[in-house]
């Protein structure tokens, strides 16, 4: 089969803080909130698109993440790149702390992007699995919006469910 | 599509922004329309940091305790299930949408899981351990099934003697087993001679308690002290126990009237009440239920649901027959391995046959208790019954003064 040249087409993206990105089309497409726009708009794609929900730390992260995975699925499929795959995914969280995590989900979620958002929110989950509810709430900023007696009632509620378990778990 | 909206904006083009879409992809309120998007980059980034995750989109929240829900299947881990639920009241509120009851998931998850009927179609495998010293037994989930060593506490039952009859106080606390505590689920009453047993459930069987408003809930609570709800006495079961014709020289022959499951539930499409909350804890409930104390209330005259019509009769139980081993000289019972000790207090439930059309008795084993050791004893109980049930119907197998030779 032959093949006519492809032109590596660049797409331009402006941050919320006023950087602009230039990636190839390949990748943006990965974004599928961009990529709905575009097949809705064919002629849009020399303007330069604005993400006013996305800092430009939190673009460059995704961006090298849909890079790598790009450069994974064209290689031939193997448990060995399986395992690549794992690592890189690994990788690319361990090093984040909470702050950075949750704004890569709500980053993911607004370009649509559902690979990254499903590992991203399987990384919460694993964060906060063993975690006692104290440190839930401040990792999600939330207020304990329970009263006294209920608070009471919470709290017999998990001295049932943690009965048995040895107290240095967390 | 929010983003072509955008773009149109910058344009000086009119575009129309779905509100919905917007509010929840940005998380804070909607700008006006007109406003130029690239102009207000620089306070949309700040607006963005703030609201961050308090405002997350409910969806986003609902796939990451889903995911935690799906991993944390088995206990021990399954607290951190419990966990989440007492983070907030949204979360409690996702938490307990997602989490099925026994019946449907064959999972116990919250301490109300020990008031809801059994998984269908397979046995929960628990196992009972007696304590001589302090008169107390207590009911485990079995986690291995090599094992009866390793398992997740799920309630306690404390012996009291008394002049009259016996009561068997049960209690979600190992050590605090008293009526009076916020932990008292319900209790065991013998007669005096042993032979009949009343299950006394704390709170109505038929409460189908339902997840007030939030709103409605705060209120409320902010203008009161809700006082905690003191605990009823509502019979739930009646259980006889008899000497087979053969007298003491036979197996002895057990009843146990489900005062509060219908003999319906065991057909096809058919349902057993099931509680949803502890209504003494005021958590998702309205807490203003009235609550008497009685010494044997039926359960007819509170809160019928539609599974009470006066066509339906109450689920009987009684115990399979168990079969003369002439070669073994014993009466045996098939336990499938999970009874290995020969006990006159060992015994399968199955419904009894005058609720069916069928004259056979059915197959199906409802309870199955057993000795193993000493002071072991395995359970094994399934739907339509609740834990529950199930272990204050074993707790009378300890007491009944109907033996066998």
């Amino acid at each position: 089969m032959s093949m006519a040249a492809v032109e590596t087409k660049k797409i331009t993206l402006r941050t919320a803080d006023n950087h602009e990105f230039e990636v190839e089309e390949a990748i943006a497409m990965e974004f599928s909130t961009i990529k709905t726009f575009f097949d809705e708009n064919p002629d849009a794609s020399e303007d330069t698109i604005p993400l006013p929900n996305v800092t430009s730390k939190c673009l460059s992260a995704i961006i090298e993440y849909c890079k790598s995975h790009l450069a994974f699925r064209a290689r031939e499929t193997s448990s060995s790149i399986d395992e690549q795959v794992r690592t890189y995914d690994e990788e690319f969280v361990k090093a984040r702390d909470n702050e950075s995590l949750k704004e890569l989900i709500l980053a993911a979620n607004y370009l649509n992007i559902k690979a990254l958002l499903d590992m991203l929110n399987q990384a919460v989950a694993d964060r906060i699995k063993n975690k006692s509810v104290e440190y839930v709430r401040r990792f999600f900023g939330l207020e304990n919006d329970y009263t006294p007696e209920e608070e009471a009632a919470i709290r017999a509620e998990n001295e049932w469910a943690f009965e048995g378990v040895d107290p240095d778990d967390d | 599509m929010s983003f072509k909206s955008i773009i149109q904006d910058m344009k000086g083009e009119l575009g129309s922004i779905s509100r919905k879409g917007f509010d929840v992809k940005f998380g804070y309120g909607m700008r006006s329309r007109s406003h130029r998007v690239v102009q207000d980059s620089s306070v949309t980034v700040d607006a963005f940091k703030q609201s961050c995750w308090a405002n997350m989109p409910p969806e986003l929240l609902r796939d990451v305790l889903m995911r935690i829900e799906a991993s944390e299947s088995t206990w021990p881990p399954r607290k951190n299930v419990v966990a989440c639920s007492g983070v907030c009241r949204n979360w409690r509120e996702i938490m307990k949408e997602i989490v099925k009851t026994p019946e449907i998931s064959g999972k116990l998850t919250f301490p109300i899981s020990l008031k809801q009927p059994g998984p269908r179609d397979s046995l929960l495998q628990c196992y009972i351990k007696r304590n001589r010293s302090n008169q107390t037994y207590y009911l485990y989930l079995g986690l291995n099934q090599a094992s009866n060593d390793d398992g997740k506490f799920l309630l306690a039952a404390r012996k009291c003697r008394r002049p009259t009859c016996t009561d068997y106080i049960i209690s979600l606390n190992g050590d605090d087993v008293s009526k009076g505590s916020s932990t008292y689920i319900g209790k065991l009453r013998s007669n005096f001679l042993g032979t009949k047993f009343t299950v006394y459930d704390a709170q109505p069987p038929n409460a189908g308690v339902k997840v007030t408003k939030r709103r409605s809930t705060r209120l409320i609570n902010m203008k009161q002290v809700s006082p905690r709800v003191p605990a009823g006495n509502y019979a739930v079961a009646h259980i006889s126990y008899e000497l087979n014709v053969l007298g003491s020289r036979g197996p002895r022959r057990m009843q146990c009237v489900m005062d509060a499951i219908p003999a319906s539930s065991i057909e096809p499409g058919g349902v057993a009440p099931t509680q949803t909350e502890f209504l003494h804890s005021n958590l998702d409930t309205f807490p203003s239920l009235p609550f008497f104390r009685s010494k044997s209330t039926r359960t007819e005259s509170f809160q019928l649901g539609p599974l009470s019509g006066q066509k339906d009769g109450m689920l009987v139980l009684r115990n399979k027959a168990p079969r003369w081993h002439e070669q073994l000289q014993c009466w045996c019972l098939n336990f499938n391995g999970r009874v290995t000790v020969a006990s006159v207090k060992n015994f399968q439930l199955v419904a009894s046959p005058e609720n069916g059309a069928t004259g056979q008795e059915h197959e199906n084993v409802i309870l199955q208790f057993g000795k193993v050791g000493k002071d072991v004893f395995t359970m094994d109980y399934q739907y339509p019954i609740s834990a529950f049930q199930a272990f204050a119907v074993c707790l009378s197998s300890f007491d009944t003064k109907i033996a066998c030779e």
